[in-house]
């Protein structure tokens, strides 16, 4: 079949396949150096110019291989290792190579449906709402080209293959619905752990002083909380994350671990429930309020108390927690956790230090030192910022005794090291706190930004057990009850989001995020736990509810076929001119009296038939026969000439013959 | 696969007899099948599925579903797309054998939708793709290159479409009882003059009635030597003979007996050289084949008829 011969091909509908695959290929350009698409370009270009320029546009091999090499090696380049991102980019290069080996139809429709999954492969860096615009934009480029070659010769427009495949597309839209919700999906991942895509700003494992500040300026979303009734006031509003025990003189961290039993806890007072969907940040933490019940499901609870799932957070994931505001955290403290919790550095603080044991040495229970402490940071005039001094070598003295100035990280750290040093077991937790009320679509539902990480202190109490205490509260109370912004009044700082400007513009902001939220929950948190949760109440008594559902599933798809072949056909009829229409409901009557208009039969030949066949009737078959032809193959259809034959039609009345 | 499907097909439509009337594609006549492009499109359905569950990508699961409800949406259209529509019968014009025979079908898109991208093909017979517009009848050809001489029929022939996507392959096998007659090639070259019929002198010849001057032709043994133009036969290797209308200028019979000595083929196409050459010639000739007698006469049905009986010869009809 060579080119020229092929009437399925023309240079017109080449150029729209390279177009579609562009289009394809295009987002895929944010995340990768711009080597990638300068290689699409020349790739593209150099096989359009031999297109239009009459040429063969199959490549010769060497060429060939010298470009997949070079694919090859512009890939290894920035991935050095072969990750699903580096496999997508790969992909993105090999498919506008593809365009080289064009010979036959089939190696178009190949094109096509790599580019399908080209489309598929950006979803792994980013699945808003812009996002799925462009998956409805792609799919009807690509599928668009597979009409263009499904028929050959001319087009009659030159949107044909546009319209069509729009039209399918739009009309596939039930089905898909259909199968978004009811076709089975299977718990992922299926082989290994997802490797993860771009890095995300978020709580590190560790927190060096600035990490909290750093995320202050985020107003990227957490995650996002619904309660299921009020929202329980901001100074309660504890999301924990990392729990640091392990102080170096500058960073906290986690610090080393033994296998020992889960710390016993209490719980009092009601529980709250509430709905939370979290944005992916490609680590396995995952938050809930303070301090929640059970872990929801596919997590655990650690020993310290933070959430942990199994598997990382690379897609919006929705689960619904319970958690009691008033708890006790453990009943005894083991030797080892005990002296893992008083670890100080072997230099540094040593003012601190000094201070600390002076109260304990002075006979002050724990209680009582934790207030010392806590009245210290009132009464020495401490105070909350963004931008406090440099503090480089000893931070915890320097902070303490100089410039009693920082952000929660420095008070965090500096009462924790005061505890310790005072012989009070202490930890440091790194988490979220507060939130934003947001309503949308009567729905009241708590923000979570980075910009509210918070860090805050856990003492251990033999009458109490791990009781949080949070110095910054002490000192800038508002940063705990009504929020960051309102705690730093003017502060430049801050991200957007938190300022108290532009109260229009950041409505309208609010309103998309609603409209994020929403799309987070039920497209792109809809798996197939959800699914479980949603279809569970179908089961029946014999049946499970899988299989239920996949009767469903059947029934409704043929329930669809049916009705968009209903549909078709009605609208075609309603497309039918209504004289024809008339004619065709005064043969349907003959038919009736016995005579049946044969399919190739004009109205001419039928109506001599018909008036052999039925003399009685011949007068009003000629009439109306000689005012529809008339209507049809002349002129526009005057109204009093289509009135006179409707009324002929709808008067015509057969009498069976007795 | 395909050898299995048309086994299948073979088998299920084994009582079909050929009718001459239009047929009009319904549902008991149509087959619907995914193409190869479609069982590959199934495979990329099913490794996206695998690839949105694995990430947990709720955009993947909207793009597979979306092309799934997509392959939906084709399969449904692919078979709209023949459905309702029906097949007549179309002229077909005789030619000579080595020639290209045409059959024309004629496909009636009754309906009031358009329809892309039909094809009409039968085994061995190439085929034409249309597009109907509502209302209208389309005649495409099926056509046999280098027709061997003989009524060619291309029997079952197929009405097929893979429009719109090219996923799914929907056909419908149909037995018109298509014809074709393919006469045989006459002659090339010099040919011998067919035989005088015995009794018939050339005496017979000078009957009285009209003698109207038709033209020049060839000499052949047993013209009468007056009506020989002298004067235009020179220097032409053969005399040059003075045709008449009306002048029972010879009746030739052009018999089975006279191809003595070749193969059946050779026979037919002498036989068909000499027909062409006394129609242009302006003889009444007659044609006698083992089971037909053509009386001798002229004209162009007649010339039609002797074709058709020399196409016929041998076959089943």
């Amino acid at each position: 079949m060579t080119p020229a011969a092929d009437p399925y091909r023309s240079r017109w509908k080449l150029t729209g396949l390279a177009a579609a695959i562009t289009l394809a290929a295009v987002p895929h350009a944010l995340h990768l150096p711009p080597t990638f698409p300068i290689f699409w370009t020349l790739v593209a270009g150099g096989w359009l110019l031999a297109l239009w320029g009459g040429r063969n546009t199959v490549a010769p091999t060497p060429l060939r291989v010298l470009l997949v090499g070079s694919a090859w090696l512009l890939t290894w380049f920035h991935f050095h290792r072969l990750t699903q991102g580096a496999f997508v980019s790969l992909l993105s290069l090999f498919i506008f190579l593809k365009l080289l080996e064009i010979r036959e139809r089939k190696d178009v429709i190949t094109a096509v449906f790599i580019g399908y999954f080209l489309t598929l492969s950006f979803f792994l860096n980013s699945q808003s709402i812009l996002s799925a615009a462009w998956l409805f934009l792609s799919s009807w480029m690509l599928t668009a080209v597979l009409v263009a070659f499904s028929h050959p010769g001319k087009a009659p427009r030159w949107d044909f293959p546009l319209r069509i495949s729009g039209r399918l597309l739009l009309h596939a839209l039930p089905v898909m619905a259909l199968l978004f919700f009811l076709f089975p999906r299977i718990p992922g991942p299926l082989w290994g752990i997802s490797s993860g895509g771009a890095a995300v700003t978020g709580l590190s494992e560790s927190m060096q002083p600035g990490d909290i500040r750093f995320l202050a300026q985020s107003e990227e979303v957490a995650f996002r909380v619904r309660f299921d009734g009020k929202t329980p006031p901001r100074r309660d509003l504890y999301w924990r994350g990392p729990v640091l025990h392990f102080f170096d003189g500058r960073a906290w961290k986690p610090g080393a671990s033994r296998p020992a039993p889960a710390p016993k806890r209490l719980h009092f007072g009601p529980a709250i429930l509430h709905e939370v969907v979290l944005e992916p940040h490609h680590k396995r933490r995952i938050f809930a309020l303070e301090f929640p019940h059970a872990a929801p499901p596919g997590s655990r609870l650690k020993r310290d108390g933070q959430l942990v799932a199994e598997q990382p957070i690379t897609t919006p994931q929705r689960y619904i927690a319970a958690s009691h505001l008033d708890y006790r955290l453990g009943t005894e403290l083991g030797d080892w956790e005990r002296q893992r919790n008083l670890q100080l550095p072997f230099l540094g603080a040593a003012k601190s230090r000094e201070m600390a044991a002076g109260w304990q040495a002075a006979g002050l229970s724990p209680r009582e030192i934790v207030d010392k402490a806590l009245n210290r940071y009132r009464e020495e005039t401490f105070g909350y910022t963004l931008s406090p001094p440099l503090m480089t070598l000893d931070m915890v003295d320097q902070f303490l005794f100089e410039a009693k100035r920082g952000f929660c990280e420095h008070f965090a750290a500096s009462f924790a090291v005061l505890m310790r040093a005072a012989g009070v077991p202490a930890r440091v937790v790194t988490g979220y706190q507060g939130g934003e009320i947001n309503r949308f679509n009567e729905e009241t539902y708590l923000i979570v930004r980075q910009a509210d990480a918070h860090a805050w202190t856990e003492v251990w109490l033999d009458d109490a057990g791990w009781v949080r205490v949070d110095p910054t509260a002490a000192v800038a109370p508002d940063r705990v009850e009504l929020g960051l912004a309102a705690s730093l009044p003017g502060e430049a700082l801050l991200p957007f989001m938190l300022k108290p400007e532009f109260g229009w513009l950041k409505d309208a902001l609010l309103l998309w995020d609603g409209v994020n939220h929403a799309w987070n929950q039920w497209v792109l948190g809809y798996d197939w736990r959800q699914q479980e949760e949603l279809l569970s109440g179908l089961s029946s008594d014999f049946f499970s509810w899988r299989q239920n559902v996949t009767w469903l599933l059947l029934g409704g798809l043929l329930l669809a076929a049916g009705g968009l072949l209903l549909y078709w056909q009605a609208r075609e009829r309603a497309q039918r001119d209504p004289a024809r229409r008339l004619y065709d409901r005064f043969c349907a009557r003959l038919a009736k009296a016995g005579v049946e208009r044969r399919a190739t039969e004009g109205p001419l030949d039928f109506a001599r038939r018909a008036s052999t066949a039925r003399p009685d009737l011949a007068e009003g078959i000629d009439s109306l026969t000689r005012l529809y032809i008339d209507l049809r193959y002349g002129p526009a259809p005057a109204g009093k000439a289509f009135d006179a034959f409707r009324q002929g039609v709808i008067a015509f009345r057969v009498k069976t013959k007795t | 696969m395909r050898f299995l499907i048309d086994r299948l097909e073979a088998w299920m439509t084994r009582k079909m007899q050929p009718v001459p009337g239009p047929i009009r594609l319904g549902h008991e006549r149509i087959y619907i099948i995914p193409d190869k492009s479609g069982l590959t499109f199934g495979l990329l359905l099913t490794l996206m599925f695998l690839g949105a569950s694995n990430e947990s990508l709720g955009l993947g699961f909207v793009l597979t579903f979306l092309l799934g409800g997509l392959a939906f949406t084709a399969l449904l259209a692919t078979f709209r797309n023949l459905f309702g529509l029906t097949i007549l019968a179309g002229p077909s014009e005789p030619v000579f054998a080595g020639q290209t025979a045409r059959i024309a079908v004629g496909l009636h898109n009754q309906g009031d939708r358009e329809r892309w991208a039909v094809t009409v093909d039968a085994d061995r017979w190439s085929g034409e793709t249309g597009d109907l517009p509502p209302g209208e009848i389309l005649f495409l050809a099926l056509t046999l290159a280098h027709a061997p001489r003989g009524v060619q029929r291309p029997g079952r022939f197929r009405v097929h479409t893979r429009f719109p996507l090219g996923i799914f392959f929907a056909w419908s096998r149909t037995d018109l009882g298509l014809e074709a007659v393919v006469y045989p090639r006459p002659e090339s070259g010099r040919v011998p003059d067919p035989p005088i019929p015995p009794g018939r002198g050339a005496f017979q010849r000078d009957g009285p009635g009209e003698e109207d001057f038709r033209g020049l032709r060839n000499y052949r043994p047993g013209d009468p030597p007056k009506r020989i133009a002298w004067k235009k036969s020179v220097g032409m290797p053969e005399p040059l003979v003075k045709s008449f209308a009306g002048a029972p200028g010879g009746i030739l019979s052009l018999t089975w007996e006279a191809t003595a000595g070749r193969d059946v083929e050779a026979r037919l196409s002498r036989l068909c050289r000499w027909v062409l050459d006394a129609e242009k010639d302006g003889e009444s000739y007659g044609l006698t084949l083992p089971g037909v007698r053509l009386p001798p006469n002229r004209g162009t049905a007649h010339r039609r008829a002797c074709l058709e009986a020399l196409a016929r010869y041998g076959s089943d009809s």
